[in-house]
Parts: structure tokens; sequence; C-alpha cells
């Protein structure tokens, strides 16, 4: 048995466990938490390539799966990164009763969840770019439901992840095959033309954004948030792989100078077009695109610290993202009419627990002191020094904007009580709720529980990281 | 000129004509015939400079493909016309010229030096690139989901024509043929969503 194939099966049924619990989410979103948490475990702790047996039995289970004449491959180079992927998808399924999702989100989930695993897996690993398409295809499904039938967003996310993956595809078959190298520069230039548009789409830079915003307009929060997250994730250990990869990408300054200033651009561009959003779920996607700036910032060091502080604000930004979700998937439950975001005027007064939640996770998201995502961006604002004078103040000066938009928010949840009683929320989302802000809180506090492990994530990439 | 370089060239200019019919139908089951030629082609394409192997999987990927969304769009009513978009132009005249003006710009392409790069034959680069950038206009020009969906097989169609060469492994025909079949998939719930919650109001 090889552990490709093992992971393949365990969320084949997993997936088909979620398909058959469908009208009863509370157990489907269980079962396809617990079931994705064990595998992220399993993966991560499993011994590869050696024989050993259980209660008498033995076992040896192997690192490759030969696909085609290519291989899905689980070495210590992924499976951090692969572990990563489900520990992400356990949280989000966690919550995910609570959110009044389309009933096979917990079939399609996962095997969304799989494609992007496979595709830190496969070798040569430019081929991700197929299987990151190919869990795009499936996400499409999760954005446009029966419930949420508008098409907008997920159309120019599938017209984008298309264009992305052939600019990916096409620079990697040149990066092997026309020998670019350090002293090649014109030709250097030309792939990380390719490269970069490949990636802008995958995590979502600005103007390849713009499926982000519309589909949190139209679509269900939870399910945009669930994709976003998982593209993003992938998208990143996909270009920390290229620069593990090739000598010549790593060692040009000239690509890390460009990566900080689109990372500075996509950040002021998120906080600027969030705070001037009337509609909630737009004002959180362009928060969502302004951290993507501060990782990309991060990334833009291009120091060993600075890759691993990446991985950290991914880790938190998928705590806040969640917790924001779920607490606005219960606030809607409250709003008029469910207007999708536009009219959340005295909501507070109806829905505090709720509230609190979304506000707390939108703080955790824009980086505010004693929440999840605050660490990273001192810790960022440290590494850049007196150097980069001008960069740190750019990401205190968005960083204030963006609360300034969730104060706005909540000054808006608060500004008129439109009467009726506050409604008990029930006990499972209040339990949830409590947990979650707890969550980003501690985070916040104590950030040596989540950065330094989510940091290993990226340690099998050992010319990156090992600094060599 | 060889009896294949004659034959690819015929063929680079049936791509070329299906692209911009394409973009020029309006009834469904128009668009559905045209796409199924263009595979034809493709894959006429792909055997004068590949295998016929590798042609007649792309070939079967093609019909498989168009079978899947001739049943969605059977749903709908194949002789119907789409509703014309009430942001983006769309009149014929309007996307006869820029199906042209891509046309011309993919040739220019195609003879360019950044083509030599790719070490591709000419006549495979001026089919791939016509074709991508066709796609890439109806994706461009229409927000109908099979508007999009065409659009997007068309522009996969053109870059595998010039990928097969490049990097001519199983595992890619393959990995195509998915994405191919996943794309056509997506398209046909897009298109039978669309038709049951919004009936007239776009365009499907």
């Amino acid at each position: 048995m090889s552990a490709p194939i093992l992971l393949f099966l365990t969320t084949v049924l997993l997936a088909g466990l979620g398909f058959a619990l469908r009208r009863r989410p509370l157990y489907a979103s269980l079962s396809s938490s617990l079931g994705a948490l064990a595998i992220a475990l399993f993966m991560l702790f499993i011994t590869l390539d050696e024989p050993y047996s259980i209660a008498g039995l033995s076992l040896k289970i192997s690192s490759q799966y030969q696909l085609l004449g290519r291989s899905l491959v689980l070495t210590d180079v992924n499976r951090a990164a692969v572990s990563f992927m489900y520990f992400a998808g356990a949280f989000a399924f966690g919550a995910a009763w609570t959110a009044n999702l389309n009933r096979y989100f917990y079939s399609l989930g996962p095997a969304t969840l799989f494609l992007m695993a496979a595709s830190l897996m496969i070798t040569p690993f430019v081929f991700a770019a197929i299987f990151i398409e190919l869990a795009v295809v499936g996400a499409i499904l999760l954005l446009i439901t029966p419930e949420y039938p508008a098409m907008r967003g997920g159309l120019r996310l599938l017209a984008l992840s298309t264009i992305g993956m052939l600019g990916i595809l096409l620079s990697g078959w040149m990066i092997e095959n026309t020998g670019v190298t350090s002293s090649t520069p014109q030709l250097a230039r030309q792939v990380t033309l390719f490269l970069a548009v490949g990636f802008a789409v995958l995590m979502a830079v600005p103007p390849f954004h713009i499926w982000l915003p519309n589909s949190a307009e139209e679509s269900n929060l939870y399910s945009v948030a669930f994709i976003s997250l998982l593209m993003q994730s992938a998208g990143l250990f996909f270009l920390l792989r290229f620069l593990n990869s090739y000598v010549w990408l790593r060692d040009n300054q000239a690509f890390f100078d460009g990566m900080k200033v689109v990372g500075l651009i996509t950040l002021i561009l998120g906080g600027a077009w969030s705070i001037s959003q009337r509609n909630f779920g737009k004002a959180v996607a362009y928060a969502m695109i302004a951290d993507v700036g501060i990782m990309l910032s991060a990334l833009g060091l291009g120091e060993v610290d600075g890759f691993r502080l990446a991985l950290g604000l991914l880790g938190t930004r998928m705590v806040g993202v969640i917790v924001l979700v779920m607490g606005y998937n219960q606030l809607l439950r409250h709003a008029p009419q469910a207007d999708f975001g536009y009219d959340l005027r005295g909501i507070a007064y109806r829905a505090p627990l709720a509230a609190a939640t979304t506000l707390i996770g939108m703080l955790s998201l824009v980086g505010f002191p004693i929440t999840a995502g605050f660490p990273g961006r001192w810790a960022l604002i440290s590494l850049m020094g007196g150097d980069q004078l001008i960069e740190g103040l750019i990401i205190v000066a968005v960083s204030f904007i963006l609360v300034l938009t969730t104060l706005q928010w909540a000054y808006r949840f608060l500004r008129t009580d439109k009467g009726g009683q506050p409604v008990e929320m029930p006990f499972g989302p209040r339990l949830l709720s409590y947990g979650g802000i707890i969550i980003c809180v501690v985070l916040g506090v104590f950030p040596q529980i989540i950065y330094p492990w989510v940091g290993e994530a990226a340690s099998g990439l050992l010319q990156l990281i090992g600094g060599t | 000129m060889t009896f294949f370089e004659q034959a690819s060239i015929i063929l680079d200019i049936g791509v070329a004509v299906t692209g911009i019919l394409l973009i020029l139908a309006d009834r469904r089951m128009s668009i559905m015939i045209i796409l199924a030629v263009q595979y034809l082609l493709a894959s006429l394409l792909v055997w004068a400079t590949l295998s016929l192997q590798v042609a007649a999987a792309r070939l079967v990927t093609g019909l498989v493909v168009t079978a899947i969304l001739v049943l969605a769009v059977r749903n709908v009513g194949l002789g119907t016309r789409f509703n014309r978009s009430r942001i983006l132009p769309s009149g014929r005249p309007f996307r006869l010229i820029s199906a042209l003006l891509i046309a011309v710009a993919a040739v220019g392409i195609a003879r360019g030096p950044w083509v030599e790069i790719l070490e591709l034959p000419q006549v495979v680069s001026l089919g791939a690139l016509v074709m991508a950038g066709l796609g890439l206009l109806q994706v461009g020009l229409f927000d109908a989901p099979l508007r999009i969906g065409v659009g997007l097989l068309t522009i996969l169609t053109g870059f595998e024509i010039a990928y097969g060469i490049i990097e001519p492994s199983l595992a890619i025909i393959a990995l195509f043929a998915l994405v191919n079949i996943g794309i056509a998939l997506v398209t046909s719930y897009l298109v039978m969503l669309a038709a049951e919650k919004f009936g007239d109001e776009v365009g499907i």
C-alpha cells in the first residue's frame, strides 16, 4: 500500500460518508472534521518505506504511487504541507454545520481537499497546476449552488484558474527545457512573467482577484472562505516548492523585490477597497486580499524567517477567517430577508454573540492586537526593521485602515436597534462561537502555539529553509 | 513543402474559422456542431504533428465533452438563441471584427521570436495561438456559462496542441482529458441551473 493511495481511499471514504450524511449536517460536519484530522495526523506521523508491525501484522507503507509514468510522492518535503491542508480542512469542516451550506459540501469538500493535497505530491511538481485546476472545477460546485445560483464570481474563478494553470505549465516547461539560469536574464524575465501570472491567479492578487469579491457578495461566505483558503495555501506551498527547486529563482533578488512591491500594492488596494464597501462579504473579501499582500511582503523578504512567517500567517488567517464566516452565517439568520450583507444595521441587538464572533474574526484577519493575526504582522514589521521603514509604515497604515473598517461595521451592527428580542443562539453554535473567540484571543496572546508548528510545514524544503 | 505541412496549414485555417464561427454563432445547436468540428480539426492537427494514438485520445475526449454539453443544452432547448448581454457589446459585426483582430494578432505572435523559445513547428504554434486567442475572446465577450465554458475548452484545446509536442506524456493527456471533462460537467451543471433559476433572464 502506498501513502498517496491511502490518502485517496480515506478521502473517498470521507466524501462517501459526507454524502451519506448529507441530510444531517451536524453528523456530516463532525465526520468530515474528525476524518480530516485523523488523516492529517496519520500523514504527519506515519513511517514511510520501512516495515513495522501493528498487532502482529507486518506493514510497509511506501511513499510513492506511479500514475501513468508520473509519481505521487509523500516525502519529508511535502508531508507537513499535506497535513496542513487536512488540518485546515478539519478546522473548516468542524464549524461548517452552523453555516447552512449546500448539503453536498461534505462530499465535495473532501474531494477538493484531496486534489489540493495531491497538487503538493505530484512529481514533476509543475503538474500541480493541473491538480489545482481540477480542485477549482470541483470548488465551483461549492460556490454556485441552487441556494446561491448567481454565477459571476464562480465563472470568473474558473476562467482565471484555467489561464493561471496554463501560465504555470508553460513556465515550468520553459524552466526545465530552455536552460534558464542566473546568466540568462532575458529568458529568466520571460519565465518569471508567466510564473507571476499563474501565482497571482492562485493567490487572488489584483487584478486576478475579481472572482473573490463577486463570490463573497453572491455565494455563501463560508464556501468562499473555504475555497479561497485552500487555493491560497496550495498556491503558497507551490510557490515555495518552485523557490526550493530553482537556484536562479532563489538567488534572484529582483524577483523578491518584485514580490514585495506586489505584496504592498495588494495590501494597499485591499485596504482601500475594503473600507469603501457597503456589503460586508465584499469588505471581508478585500480584507482577505490585503492579508495576501502581507504574506507576499513576508515572502518578499527573501529570507528563511520571512518564509516561515508567511506560513505562520497562513495558519492564523485560517483561524480568523473561519471564525469570522462562522459568526457571519449566524448573523445572517437574523438579518432582514438575508440580503447578502447589505443591511446589517442593529443586528448586534438581535444576535450579540454572532456579531461579537464576526467582529473578533474580522479583527483577527486584519491583525488587531491581542488577536491571532497580530503577532505575524508585528514580526513582519520587526523583520523589516529600520532598513525598510517605508514598507513597515505602509503595513501599519493599512492595518489601521482595516481596523477602522471593522469598527465601521461594528458601528453599523450597533447603530439602530430595529427592535425585537435578542435570540439566543442554540447550544452547538454558541459553543463554537465561544471557542472561536477564545482561540483567536489565545493565539494572539500565545502565538508560539501555532507559528513554530505551521512554520515547520516548509521544513522539508531544505534548499529554501536550510538556507544553502 | 511536405504533405503534412500543407495539410497542417489547411487545418490551421480550419480551426481559425471554427473559432470565429463559435464567436459568431447564436444558436446553441450551431455552437455544439461547431465545437465538435473544432475538436475534429484539432485532433487532425495533432495527428499531423504527433501521432495517431494521441490524436485519437484527443478526439474521444472532445467528443465526450461535446456529448456532455449537448445533453445539458438539450434540456434548455438546442435550437434557442442566446439572450444578448445587456452590459457587453455583442452585435455580430463587433464580434466579427474582434475575432479577426485576435486571429491576426495570433498569427503575428506565432511568427514572433518568443515562440522560438518553445521550439514548436510554426504550423502548430499558429493553430494553438489562434485557438487560445479566440477562446480567450469568447471568455471575455460573453457572460453566459455555456459561452464561457466553450471558450475555456477552446483555450485548452489550443494549449494542448502545443503542449502535447513539448511534453508528450501519457499523464498529461490523461490529466488534460480530466480537466476538459471537468469543465464540461461544471458548464452543464451551470447551464441547467441558470435555466432553472433565471429562465430567460440571463444568456444561457
